[in-house]
């Protein structure tokens, strides 16, 4: 039951934050001989929220420096709202943008900050600056209007990096790393708070990040790169839940990697030097070839028995309580297995027990290698 | 105990180390120039007295006019430097590393060289027998070469082409660190590159800007050789005239006098140009 994009805003807020839709339809950008995107294609739906997620070097900023006109793709072209915008130099485009740095100007007070864009567009100072105080409302910062930049705290930054990005009710939001900077409790906190601040106003918003956590508590739509390339696109649990490849496996949260397996027949594969029962396997996989299986942590169930479809048998090498869940390393012959639990279930388990592990064959992921 | 007292003693004579060289350096030779500046005058040299002559001769329309001229030279040459150093450094910021190292040397190559070689180089090359008009006439620009070696914008040029390598020294670790997320914030916010130039780099560098300004204008006070040999004497800066007179004319009383108002005045021009940087 949520409302309507926009709706409860302050009309200067509300009217005007056009719903937009994104499209990079082939984008690619060489840097000389460096390729750091190649043959992007994205469709984002108007007012989404997506994330850009990849280790660093993977590309993700340069897809959004293209999508912001900081920098022009050697391929491919981009369109918002049906506009061909490729070329369009980045101070045309109506974006706004959060920096890695944040980028708030030191020779400007904050309000200043955010009504910089608004004082270029001539408007009215008064005007601007009552706008800026709205702003910085909605960012929850409104007693710190007069103050200079170097007096603010790296919370407070952000949020009028923020307030200034929206100043001018930008088509398309776009954040680079902007929480980066922050300590683990301010981040999580700003990551809820950034996911709400985006529904209230309805925006279509792309934020580069390469912590997952924060990908899957802001994002609708969830694009995980590697190398250049985009590896997956979809649903933050649907990416979670169902992994594209062993990259996404193995980078998308906490996972059990299992390689040199090979595959038996449709439904079971050699693992362990036993076999095992799989669900989810691709159709175009012959039998006989090499893949990577990989199981969640918390899908790894310890068993009383060792023996039984789908149990191998491992030496726990490591335990540690973390209160709010107990995780165990196992040692299945050289491989390492990452099983997680909640406390409560308690089995009482010691380093150099032999236990067993039932891998359910739902649960088990199929990768080519 | 023991080991306690050393290092205390150690620390205190490390700590009073910069108060010694202020007090070596600056404040004796400074205190010797401003007694003998009340010095009395005789024939042949100078004694001991305490008189205010010499500061009443400072008054003369001729040194006024020399401290004017010093200050308005000073004040366009560290200008015209700060002008031209200023794109070329942040641009050159933009260059590989290897490009910028070798113009760094280049620059500081300039610098090596002093104010003598400068001021004869420059005069040699605005001169009528080997100077540019030559090449203006080879080009067609001009009927027949002229000297351009003595005047105004020969000691303007000399001055300003001196100062430009300082400029650019002490501007270019400030244009290699500005962060060049500020532009490309100010361009996403709807401003050109050549206006966030106006916007945005220049407020953010003004006070860099001003301590260059404040540095080059400094330096250039205290030129010698240039407006002697390349001006004429209306553009004959103070420094020229205090050489005079403690070197050609031994009056080291009156030298000593026209140093201290020199130093009262640029002090004073410093305070001014300070004000400027902190306002905001």
């Amino acid at each position: 039951m949520e409302a309507p994009p926009g709706r409860g805003l302050s009309p200067i807020l509300s009217t005007g934050v056009a719903l937009t839709e994104l499209i990079l339809s082939n984008i690619g950008k060489k840097f000389g001989s460096f390729t750091a995107v190649r043959e992007a294609n994205l469709r984002l739906d108007d007012g989404s929220f997506v994330c850009f997620l990849g280790p660093s070097g993977c590309g993700k900023t340069t897809l959004l420096r293209l999508i912001a006109g900081l920098e022009i793709p050697t391929a491919g072209e981009i369109l918002v709202d049906g506009a061909d915008i490729t070329r369009l130099p980045a101070h045309r485009r109506e974006i706004g943008m959060v920096f890695q740095s944040l980028a708030l100007f030191p020779h400007l007070n904050v309000e200043e900050n955010v009504a910089y864009g608004m004082r270029l567009r001539k408007m009215r100072k008064d005007q601007a600056l009552r706008k800026a105080r709205e702003l910085l409302e909605l960012v929850k910062l409104p007693h710190i209007a007069k103050r200079e930049i170097t007096e603010l705290s790296g919370g407070q930054r952000q949020r009028v990096a923020i307030a200034r990005a929206l100043a001018l009710q930008p088509k398309l939001f776009l954040l680079d790393e902007p929480l980066s900077a922050l300590d683990a409790n301010l981040r999580e906190e700003m990551q809820v708070e950034l996911k709400q601040l985006q529904r209230r106003l309805g925006v279509t918003t792309v934020m580069v990040t390469h912590d997952q956590s924060e990908a899957m508590t802001a994002a609708d739509v969830i694009v995980v790169m590697s190398a250049g390339r985009i590896e997956q696109i979809g649903h933050p649990l649907d990416v979670y839940q169902h992994p594209a490849n062993r990259f996404v496996a193995g980078f998308v949260g906490a996972n059990n990697l299992i390689d040199g397996v090979r595959i038996k027949d449709a439904t079971s594969v050699e693992c362990f030097g036993e076999s095992l029962r799989v669900e989810h396997m691709q159709t175009d996989v012959q039998a006989g070839s090499d893949v990577t299986l990989s199981i969640r942590p918390e899908d790894v169930e310890l068993t009383e028995t060792t023996d039984g479809e789908n149990i191998v048998r491992g030496q726990v090498s490591f335990v540690r309580d973390l209160g709010f869940e107990v995780e165990a390393y196992v040692m299945v012959g050289d491989v390492r297995l990452t099983a997680k639990w909640m406390p409560k279930a308690d089995p009482t388990i010691r380093e150099g027990d032999t236990v067993g592990l039932f891998l359910d064959p739902s649960d088990i992921r199929v990768h080519l290698s | 105990m023991k080991p306690d007292r050393k290092d205390a003693g150690l620390r205190a004579a490390l700590l009073s180390y910069p108060t010694a060289l202020l007090v070596f350096a600056f404040v004796i030779p400074m205190g010797i120039m401003f007694v003998s500046s009340f010095y009395h005058r005789t024939e042949t040299y100078y004694e001991r007295g305490f008189e205010l002559t010499h500061y009443l001769r400072t008054f003369d329309w001729l040194y006024i006019k020399a401290m004017w001229t010093t200050v308005k030279l000073s004040t366009i040459a560290a200008t015209i430097a700060v002008l031209l150093a200023f794109p070329f450094t942040y641009f050159m910021s933009g260059y590989s590393r290897r490009v910028q190292t070798v113009i760094l040397v280049v620059v500081l190559g300039v610098l090596s060289l002093s104010e003598v070689i400068v001021a004869f180089s420059w005069s040699n090359a605005l001169s009528r027998p080997a100077g540019i008009s030559n090449f203006f006439v080879w080009l067609g620009f001009m009927e027949r070469p002229a000297s351009w070696a003595r005047g105004l914008p020969a000691v303007l040029i000399a001055l300003s082409y001196f100062n430009l390598s300082i400029a650019i020294l002490m501007l270019y670790p400030h244009c290699t660190r500005l962060d060049p997320s500020y532009v490309e914030a100010a361009r996403t916010m709807g401003t050109s590159p050549a206006r966030s130039m106006f916007k945005v780099v220049i407020p953010i560098l003004r006070k860099p800007l001003i301590a260059t300004w404040i540095v080059l204008f400094v330096f250039t006070m205290g030129a010698v050789v240039t407006p002697q040999w390349l001006g004429r004497p209306d553009q004959w800066m103070l420094a020229v005239h205090i050489s005079k007179q403690a070197v050609e004319l031994g009056n080291i009383p009156f030298a000593s006098a026209l140093s201290i108002v020199f130093l009262l005045v640029t002090i004073a021009m410093v305070l001014v140009a300070n004000r400027f940087a902190d306002k905001s």
